[in-house]
C-alpha cells in the first residue's frame, strides 16, 4: 500500500507512479471494461446462444441417442423441399421488389433539398414500426372478397360476383414487399447519405449528362448500400411467418410455418429443431456474407430524421 | 447533419417524385384502410364501409380478454425495455469508448440475436425454458425480448455517444466533477434522446413480437400480439381493426415522441 | 482514501495568487510516437505563459498533462511544490477554456457559469448566485444568463467559456487555443479581455496557441515547442529579438535565415561563408560556434536597408539581388528579393522607397551588429 505521504494523491489512484502501479491501473481499467460488457454478454449467451445449442442437441437426438434421422426425414420429404423452395422464391421476390420500389424513394430522400424530406421520412418510418399482423391484416381487407379491388372489378362489370385476390403468390408478395419496404428504403438512404454528392456534381461539370453521371458515378457508389440492404431484407424475409399465413394458401407456406406446425401441432420437437437448424444455417450463411461486405450498424439506428 | 447537395433541379425530377408518392401511398394506404375500417358500422369487412360507428372500440375496451392481453404486453414490454437499457447502456459506453478485444465477435453476436428468424428463437427458448419453468412467465418473455431489445439500445446510444464531444465531459471534470458526476450531470443528459429512442424501440419490438411470445406465452396469458394473431385467424371482423388502430396510435405516439427528442438533440 | 487537504479550498473567494507550476522532465508516448519528450519548465505563480508551436509539437499534450487528462509516462508535475501527476483533474483546482468552448448545450449560460461553483461545493446558493452574476458582469453578458449556448454568437460563447473557467478563481487557468475559431478582429479584441481577466483573477495562465502574435502580445513567458521538446522559453522580447535557434526565428515570423559555414571566430566577430556565396561578418553572442560549424545567420526584415551602391561603412554587409515583388502596407513596404536563388524579405519605410519596382537590381544590406548567428540545437540522446 501507499505511504502516508501519498494520501492526498486522489483521483485516478492512490498508488505510487511507476511501471508497477501503471500496470495495476491498466488492469483495473480492463476490469471496469469487462464489468460494462459482462451483462450483455451473459444475457445474450444464456438466453440466445445456450437455447440454440440445446435446440441443436435436440435436433440430433432420437430415442436418447445421437442420430441424423430428423435431418434425413427433413431432406427426403418432398413437402419440405417445396417449402424451402417457396421460402427462397418469396424472399427473392420480396428483395427484388423492395429494391425496385425502394431505390428511387431512397435516392429522392437522399438528394432532395425539399423541406418535406423529414415529413416523407416519417411516412417511411412509421409503417416500419407498425405490427406485421396489422399490416398483413390490412391487405386481407384490401384484397379480400369485399375489398376495394373486388368492388371496383364488380362496379366495372368485369366480374359477376365478388372475387378474392388472396391466397396466392401475388398477395403474399404484395404484403411482404410492403412490410419490408421501409427497411430497404432506410438502409439504402443511410448508405446514400454517405455518398459524396460533389463527385456527381464533378461528373456533371465535366460534361457527363444527367443520366450518365447517375449511371457512372452515383449508382456504382451506391452499390455497397444496395448489396447490404438487399441481403438484410432477404435474410429477414426468410423468417417470415405471419404474412404468408394470412395472405397465402398452402402453396405459399414458408419454412417458419412448417416449423411451427411440426412443433405446435405434431409436437415433434426433434424434427422441428432440425428444420430450425436448417433455417439457421441458411440465415447464418447469408449473415456471414453480409457482415464481410458491410458494417452492420446502420440499419437499426434511429432513422435519420 | 449537412443536407446533401441537390444534384440538379432538372434531373428527371417530376417522374421521380411521382414514383416516390406512389411508393409512399403503397406504404401508407393499407394503414389508412385499417383505421377507417375500425370505425365501420358493419359486421363484415368492406372498404369503404357503408356506415360508421365506434361500436368495435367499445367491444375492445370493455373486453376483459383484450384488457388482460394489453396489460401483459405492457408488463413484458416495459420490463424488456428497462432490462435492455440497463445492460445496453454500459455496453454502448464500453463499445464506443474502450478498446475491447473481440469487439467484432460481440457485435456479430448482437447482430445474430437481432436477425435470427423469430421462429428459431421461439422454439429454442421454449425448449430451454421448459425444464426451468420459465414458460408462461412475464419475466421469461421479457428476458427473451431483452435479447432483441438490447441491440436497439446499443445502436442508438452508440450513435449518440459517437457524436458526443468528449471536451464536454473534460470540461465537467476539470471544473470540479468526479468522473461519475460528469456522466450524471453532463454526458447522460446530453445523450438522453438517444437513450429514450433506443428504449422506445426496445419496447415497440417487444410489444409486436409474435413468435417467441407464441411459444413462450401462448397458452394461459396471451400478450397482445398473440391475442391479435389468434383473433385474425378465427374471424376478421372490425374489432381487430379497432385493436390494430389502437396499436397504430400507440406506435405513432411513441415514434413521434422519439422523433421530437431526436430533433431536440439535433438542435443541441 | 482520506480527506484531501488541498481540495477544501472554498471556491470563488475573490482573487488570490495563482500556483507555481513545475514540470519535471515529463514525457508522454502514444505508441511509438513520443509526443512530449522530457519537458522541464518552471512557471511562476500568477504569470501568463504561452505554449507556442506548430501542430504536433506537443503543446496540447503538455496542456492535457497539466490538466490531468493525460498521465505522464515519466516525470512529475508540481503545483506549488505538491506533486500532482496522479491527482485527478477535478482535484487540481484548475479552470479551462477549450478550443470548442465545450459549453454544456443543455444548460443556460447562467448554469454553465455556475457549474464549477456547484460542482466544487462549499458555497451556498446565494453566494453562488452573487459570484455568477459578478462573473457574467465581468464578461459583459449580464443579460444573457437565461440564453442557451446555441443562441449566442461565437464571441459570446468564448466569453461564457472564459467566465466559466475563472468563476471559481482556480489557481491555474488553462486555455487551449481559445480564440482559434474566431475571426481576426474579434481575436484582437478578446486578447485585450483575456489580459484584463488575467490581471483581475491572478491565476496562473497557461495558454496554448500556434499564433505567435497572440503569444507575444499576451504572455510574460513564451515557450516555443517543437517535436515534443522545448526549443526556447523566454520573455516575448527576447524570443523575438534573440531567438536561440533557426526554428524559433522562423516560427516567430518573416525572418531571413542565411545558411553559412563559420570560417573563423575571434572574441567579438565571426567570419561566415554564406552558402549562397559571399563572406560576411557577424557578431559573436551567446555560445560560440566552432570553426567549420554549420550555422544560420538571422537578418530581421525590419533591419534590412536597401541600397543601390555598395556601402562605404565596413560595418554594413551587403548582398546583391533583384526585386521580385513589392507589397505596399501603408507605412512600410515589403520586398521579396532573389539573391542568387535564395528568397529574402525586407521591410522598409514606405517613404523614400517609391522608386523600387520588380526586376530592379539592388543591394540587400544590414548592419553587422543587427544580425544574429543561430546554432542548430543538438539534443542529448
Amino acid at each position: 500500500m501507499t505511504s502516508v505521504g501519498e494520501t492526498d494523491r486522489t483521483g485516478f489512484s492512490d498508488a505510487d507512479p511507476g511501471p508497477k502501479a501503471r500496470a495495476g491501473l491498466q488492469r483495473r481499467e480492463h476490469f471496469a471494461t469487462a464489468l460494462l460488457i459482462l451483462p450483455v454478454l451473459v444475457v445474450t449467451i444464456v438466453f440466445f446462444v445456450l437455447p440454440l445449442s440445446m435446440m441443436m442437441v435436440e435436433s440430433f437426438k432420437k430415442d436418447g441417442a445421437f442420430s441424423l434421422a430428423q435431418y434425413h426425414e427433413f431432406f427426403t420429404s418432398p413437402i419440405y423441399y417445396w417449402v424451402i423452395l417457396t421460402t427462397f422464391t418469396l424472399s427473392l421476390i420480396t428483395t427484388v421488389g423492395t429494391l425496385i420500389i425502394g431505390y428511387p424513394v431512397a435516392y429522392y430522400l437522399a438528394t432532395t433539398r425539399s423541406r418535406l424530406r423529414n415529413a416523407l421520412l416519417l411516412l417511411v418510418v412509421i409503417p416500419y414500426w407498425l405490427d406485421y399482423i396489422v399490416r398483413s391484416y390490412s391487405w386481407m381487407i384490401l384484397l379480400g372478397r369485399n375489398g376495394i379491388i373486388s368492388r371496383a372489378l364488380q362496379d366495372a362489370k368485369l366480374t359477376d360476383g365478388p372475387v378474392t385476390l388472396l391466397y396466392n403468390t401475388f398477395s403474399v408478395s404484395v404484403g411482404m414487399i410492403q412490410i419490408m419496404l421501409p427497411l430497404m428504403i432506410l438502409t439504402l438512404y443511410a448508405a446514400m447519405l454517405r455518398i459524396d454528392q460533389e463527385l456527381v456534381l464533378a461528373a456533371r461539370v465535366h460534361g457527363a449528362g444527367v443520366w450518365r453521371s447517375f449511371a457512372k458515378v452515383f449508382l456504382p457508389l451506391s452499390l455497397p448500400g444496395i448489396y447490404a440492404a438487399a441481403l438484410l431484407v432477404f435474410i429477414i424475409s426468410l423468417g417470415f411467418y405471419v404474412t404468408p399465413a394470412l395472405l397465402g394458401g398452402p402453396g405459399q407456406a414458408m419454412i417458419s410455418q412448417s416449423i411451427d406446425v411440426i412443433a405446435s401441432r405434431l409436437l415433434d420437437f426433434p424434427l422441428a429443431s432440425a428444420a430450425a437448424m436448417v433455417l439457421l444455417a441458411i440465415s447464418l450463411l447469408v449473415v456471414i456474407v453480409y457482415n464481410r461486405t458491410f458494417g452492420w450498424d446502420r440499419a437499426w439506428t434511429s432513422p435519420g430524421i | 447533419m449537412d443536407q446533401p447537395r441537390h444534384l440538379s433541379a432538372s434531373f428527371a425530377r417530376a417522374p421521380l417524385i411521382g414514383m416516390v408518392l406512389l411508393s409512399l401511398a403503397y406504404l401508407i394506404f393499407p394503414v389508412v384502410v385499417v383505421v377507417v375500417i375500425s370505425f365501420s358500422g358493419q359486421k363484415f369487412l368492406s372498404f369503404p364501409p357503408a356506415s360508421f360507428s365506434t361500436v368495435w372500440y367499445r367491444d375492445i375496451l370493455t373486453s376483459a380478454d383484450w384488457a388482460q392481453s394489453f396489460w401483459i404486453t405492457i408488463r413484458v414490454g416495459v420490463l424488456a425495455a428497462f432490462l435492455s437499457v440497463g445492460i445496453g447502456l454500459p455496453a454502448a459506453f464500453a463499445l464506443v469508448r474502450r478498446r475491447i478485444p473481440g469487439k467484432g465477435v460481440l457485435e456479430a453476436l448482437l447482430l445474430a440475436a437481432l436477425i435470427t428468424p423469430p421462429i428459431i428463437k421461439g422454439l429454442s427458448l421454449y425448449l430451454f425454458y421448459a425444464p426451468l419453468g420459465l414458460n408462461n412467465t412475464v419475466v421469461g418473455l421479457a428476458v427473451a425480448h431483452t435479447v432483441t431489445g438490447v441491440p436497439f439500445v446499443i445502436l442508438n446510444v452508440s450513435a449518440s455517444l459517437r457524436g458526443f464531444d468528449m471536451d464536454l465531459e473534460r470540461a465537467a471534470v476539470i471544473h470540479g466533477c468526479s468522473q461519475l458526476g460528469a456522466l450524471r450531470r453532463v454526458t447522460i443528459p446530453i445523450i438522453m434522446p438517444g437513450i429514450i429512442v433506443g428504449t422506445v424501440f426496445a419496447f415497440l419490438q417487444s410489444a409486436q413480437e409474435l413468435l417467441v411470445a407464441l411459444f413462450v406465452m401462448g397458452s394461459v396469458q396471451r400478450p397482445l400480439a398473440v391475442k391479435l394473431w389468434e383473433s385474425v385467424r378465427v374471424s376478421i371482423d372490425p374489432s381487430i381493426a379497432a385493436a390494430s388502430t389502437l396499436l397504430i396510435a400507440f406506435a405513432v405516439v411513441a415514434f413521434v415522441l422519439a422523433s421530437v427528442l431526436q430533433w431536440r438533440r439535433r438542435l443541441a | 482514501m482520506m480527506a484531501q487537504p488541498h481540495e477544501a479550498m472554498p471556491a470563488g473567494t475573490g482573487p488570490r495568487a495563482g500556483a507555481t507550476l513545475r514540470l519535471d522532465a515529463i514525457s508522454k508516448r502514444f505508441g511509438s510516437v513520443t509526443a512530449v519528450n522530457r519537458v522541464s519548465l518552471e512557471i511562476p505563480a500568477g504569470s501568463f505563459v504561452s505554449l507556442l508551436g506548430p501542430s504536433g509539437s506537443g503543446k496540447t499534450t503538455t496542456l492535457n498533462m497539466i490538466a490531468g487528462f493525460l498521465r505522464p509516462d515519466e516525470g512529475e508535475l508540481y503545483f506549488d511544490g505538491r506533486p500532482v501527476a496522479n491527482v485527478a483533474p477535478n482535484k487540481r483546482d484548475i479552470g479551462m477554456v477549450f478550443q470548442s468552448y465545450a459549453l454544456f448545450p443543455h444548460m443556460t449560460v447562467y448554469d454553465n457559469v455556475a457549474f464549477p461553483l456547484r460542482a466544487r461545493g462549499g458555497l451556498d446558493g446565494a453566494a453562488i448566485d452573487r459570484r455568477v452574476r459578478e462573473q457574467l458582469e465581468m464578461v459583459r453578458l449580464a443579460d444573457f444568463g437565461e440564453r442557451f449556448p446555441k443562441q449566442l454568437s461565437g464571441g459570446q460563447r468564448q466569453r461564457v467559456a472564459m467566465a466559466r473557467a475563472v468563476v471559481a478563481r482556480p489557481s491555474v487557468l488553462l486555455l487551449d487555443e481559445p480564440l482559434g475559431a474566431l475571426d481576426k478582429n474579434l481575436r484582437d479584441q478578446l486578447q485585450g479581455e483575456i489580459k484584463k481577466i488575467h490581471r483581475s483573477v491572478g491565476s496562473t495562465f497557461v495558454y496554448v496557441t500556434h499564433d505567435q502574435s497572440e503569444a507575444l502580445n499576451l504572455s510574460d513567458l513564451v515557450v516555443v515547442m517543437r517535436e515534443g521538446r522545448i526549443e526556447q522559453a523566454s520573455d516575448p522580447r527576447t524570443i523575438y529579438q534573440a531567438p536561440e535557434t533557426p526554428f524559433v526565428a522562423e516560427f516567430m515570423g518573416g525572418a531571413n535565415l542565411l545558411p553559412a559555414t563559420v570560417a573563423s571566430c575571434s572574441a567579438a566577430v565571426l567570419v561566415l561563408d554564406l552558402h549562397m556565396g559571399g563572406r560576411v561578418l557577424a557578431p559573436a553572442s551567446g555560445s560560440k560556434p566552432a570553426e567549420g560549424e554549420e550555422v544560420s545567420l538571422l537578418v530581421r526584415p525590419e533591419d534590412v536597408l536597401i541600397a543601390e551602391k555598395p556601402p562605404a561603412d565596413p560595418e554594413v554587409m551587403s548582398l546583391s539581388c533583384s526585386v521580385l515583388d513589392v507589397a505596399y502596407f501603408g507605412d512600410t513596404i515589403r520586398l521579396s528579393l532573389d539573391a542568387s536563388g535564395t528568397i529574402l524579405t525586407a521591410r522598409v519605410p514606405a517613404r523614400g522607397s517609391a522608386g523600387l519596382s520588380a526586376g530592379q537590381q539592388v543591394l540587400f544590406c544590414w548592419r553587422q551588429g543587427s544580425a544574429r548567428v543561430l546554432r542548430r540545437r543538438r539534443y542529448k540522446p
